[in-house]
């Protein structure tokens, strides 16, 4: 440790040489000037500022007219103030003061600094100064060694700016950088999964342990299993995209193989308006459902969504829901079910190290069901944990509990009924390309209940396949 | 320490004869004394130029202060005048130029020739400079440190900076025979003998 202390001290230097400083004369010494030139020519060669600023004022000491070595001093004297200026920028932009830096990131960019052209272009991007950004990014984008970070911003820019293919194009380029890789592909696929209009399908398939609910607490009761299947086709029109008004149809198809009587079949509607920025956001949503039970209609329903969530400090971010929803059974046997569900929830977030999102939430429902042997109160905890895997994968873990009270007696069973759920729910999101998205789902619920014909376990393993285009 | 190391340099160059750059070497002098080494080094080359004895070495002593203990190295490797030991001071800045190019065991053996030539305080700092040699050096190093400085051996030869190969060649040679196996010793005298002979600056 000692020697580098040592050597430290060693190296101590005098105050930096000034190339912009006046030379004051010495005696003339044409020869002499020719030598000192000579020297910082070849200290100017290998990289040595300072050896070649000394180097070319003893020349013109000795020789104010020696214009290579008046040339040279000139060029490095431009060279340190744009230096400086940069310098000065940065520190600037890492203290957070984007306007304090971008007069002397100016002036380093008058002076050919491509940095600093891509610090001024980041600077203006966060000031919400669009041409001013686009002017210096263009010029970092020239530059080799900026080039890339140039395209990134430029991608944001042009996503700010709602023209989703430029920016798709642009965060294509930027992740040729392998650092900006993970970052510029994400964006990438974000634009091209953005528009006014958005078209997405989606198809999954795969085993059902116990569709049926089938009393008991085995995961894989005999005779229950069926492999099913899921259709889903989604199109949204957002005019104004993420700041106003939109609509989105919806049409869903549920297979179960071994009992055609459980295939479900819905459509759904929603019309909303987003209020606030993203950081400050409440949604405000109406929907409408239709669904069919196994070819019979079974559901009908209005609901309407209120949903806000605020962006805190240090990652932390708090949301909450509420929706209410009126539901009409349309079958005989289930027509007790029909009435006002009423369903909340709270949690917070916070974003730990790359990427790892992790939400701890409480949730609660009110369903005032006609019969009230079917009304119940229910709510519980909630965990929830994101992480992405490499540039392409995205983990989610899901635990719930529910503890479930009905309202009133059950008249089949003479008991009031009460359960509770275990839900634990895990999906791998591999992206494929810009808009193809490759799902593994697994999820597993234990219900238990007073009454033992409640008791029921169930096991669900689905694959899937999605494709979303953006139309800008 | 720096004004003493100056006027020690400045005496060396006194007991050499004279040559048209000596009065640049005597300005270098006075700028090494006020360390203004950047504006020393140009003095010591413009003397060079000029064929001024010895200013090759105290440019070499300027690269160490300047940090650019590779060019030093060059510079005292290219000096054949100043073998080790000719000097206790400038054998000192030769060892740190060899400890900043890593070249340790290099460096722990200059600093080891130098025993009580030096002042009491270059003395202690060399003594500490040595146990930290001694802490981070194994007795036994590892194939890959010396396969390192061959290799940075070879880079420095394709480079055409014979000069400085030879010095990295000479640690892997002295970190190999530390092996019981030898490891890389036999491929060091090999390159070695395939480096063009030293080349003195001096006229």
């Amino acid at each position: 440790v000692i020697g580098p202390l040592v050597l430290a001290t060693l190296l101590a230097q005098a105050a930096p040489l000034d190339p912009c400083a006046p030379v004051p004369p010495t005696e003339p010494d044409r020869p002499g000037a020719v030598a000192y030139r000579m020297v910082g020519d070849d200290e100017r060669a290998a990289g040595r500022e300072e050896s070649a600023i000394a180097a070319y004022r003893a020349a013109l000491a000795r020789d104010p007219a020696l214009q290579p070595a008046r040339d040279a001093l000139a060029a490095l004297c431009t060279e340190r103030r744009r230096d400086a200026a940069f310098e000065q920028g940065l520190a600037a932009v890492r203290a957070g003061d984007c306007r304090a830096a971008l007069p002397p990131l100016d002036e380093a960019r008058a002076a050919g600094d491509r940095p600093a052209s891509l610090l001024a272009g980041m600077c203006r991007y966060r000031l919400g100064d669009d041409e001013g950004a686009e002017a210096a990014l263009r010029e970092a984008e020239a530059a080799p060694a900026t080039a890339a970070s140039a395209r990134l911003y430029l991608g944001l820019l042009a996503l700010r700016r709602e023209r989703p293919g430029e920016a798709a194009a642009l965060l294509e380029a930027a992740a040729a950088d392998p650092a900006l890789k993970p970052l510029a592909r994400e964006l990438a696929r974000t634009a091209r999964q953005e528009g006014r209009v958005v078209l997405s399908a989606l198809l999954e398939g795969g085993w059902d342990s116990n569709p049926s609910l089938t009393p008991g607490t085995s995961y894989t009761p005999s005779g229950a299993s069926s492999a099913v299947g899921d259709l889903t086709a989604v199109a949204t029109v957002a005019p104004w995209r993420d700041r106003g008004p939109y609509a989105t149809a919806a049409a869903s198809a549920h297979v179960v193989a071994a009992d055609s009587s459980l295939d479900l079949r819905g459509i759904g509607l929603e019309a909303g308006l987003p209020i606030g920025p993203p950081r400050r956001r409440l949604l405000v949503e109406y929907g409408y459902d239709d669904r069919r039970l196994g070819g019979a209609r079974y559901l009908t329903a209005h609901r309407l969504l209120l949903d806000g969530r605020a962006a805190l400090s240090d990652g932390w971010s708090a949301g909450g829901s509420y929706l209410v929803r009126r539901e009409e059974y349309q079958q005989a046997d289930s027509a007790g079910d029909s009435g006002l569900r009423h369903a909340a929830e709270l949690d917070v977030s916070r974003l730990l190290g790359p990427g790892l999102l992790l939400t701890a939430g409480w949730h609660g429902v009110l369903d005032a069901a006609h019969d009230p042997s079917r009304a119940y109160v229910d709510h519980g905890p909630l965990l929830t944990a994101a992480a992405p895997i490499g540039s392409q994968v995205l983990l989610t873990v899901q635990a719930a509990w529910s503890w479930r009270v009905y309202q009133a007696t059950d008249p089949n069973f003479d008991v009031t009924r009460a359960d509770t759920y275990l839900d634990l729910a895990t999906r791998l999101e591999v992206a494929l390309g810009a808009r193809w998205t490759a799902y593994a789902t697994g999820a597993a619920r234990r219900a238990r209940s007073n009454i033992p014909d409640y008791t029921s376990s169930r096991l669900v393993a689905l694959a899937g396949l999605s494709y979303t285009l953006g139309i800008p | 320490m720096t004004a003493t190391a100056a006027t020690a340099l400045y005496l060396l160059w006194l007991a050499a004869a004279p040559t048209a750059g000596d009065g640049h070497v005597l300005e270098g002098a006075r700028l090494f004394r006020e360390n203004r080494f950047s504006e020393a080094l140009v003095e010591f080359r413009v003397a060079e130029q000029l064929g001024a004895t010895d200013a090759g070495t105290y440019a070499a002593a300027t690269l160490v202060k300047l940090d650019r203990p590779e060019e030093a190295l060059e510079l005292f490797e290219r000096e054949a005048h100043t073998t080790p030991g000719a000097d206790a001071l400038l054998d000192y800045y030769r060892s740190l130029a060899c400890y900043g190019a890593r070249l340790y065991l290099s460096a722990d053996a200059l600093l080891a020739a130098l025993g009580e030539r030096t002042g009491p305080r270059i003395g202690e700092q060399a003594r500490q400079i040595r146990k930290d040699i001694a802490a981070a050096v194994p007795t036994e190093p590892p194939p890959d440190s010396v396969d390192w400085y061959l290799a940075r051996a070879r880079v420095h030869q394709a480079n055409h900076r014979p000069d400085l190969a030879r010095a990295f060649v000479r640690e892997a040679r002295l970190l190999g025979a530390r092996r019981t196996d030898q490891h890389g010793v036999a491929e060091a005298d090999a390159l070695l003998e395939k480096l063009p002979a030293r080349v003195s600056s001096t006229p």
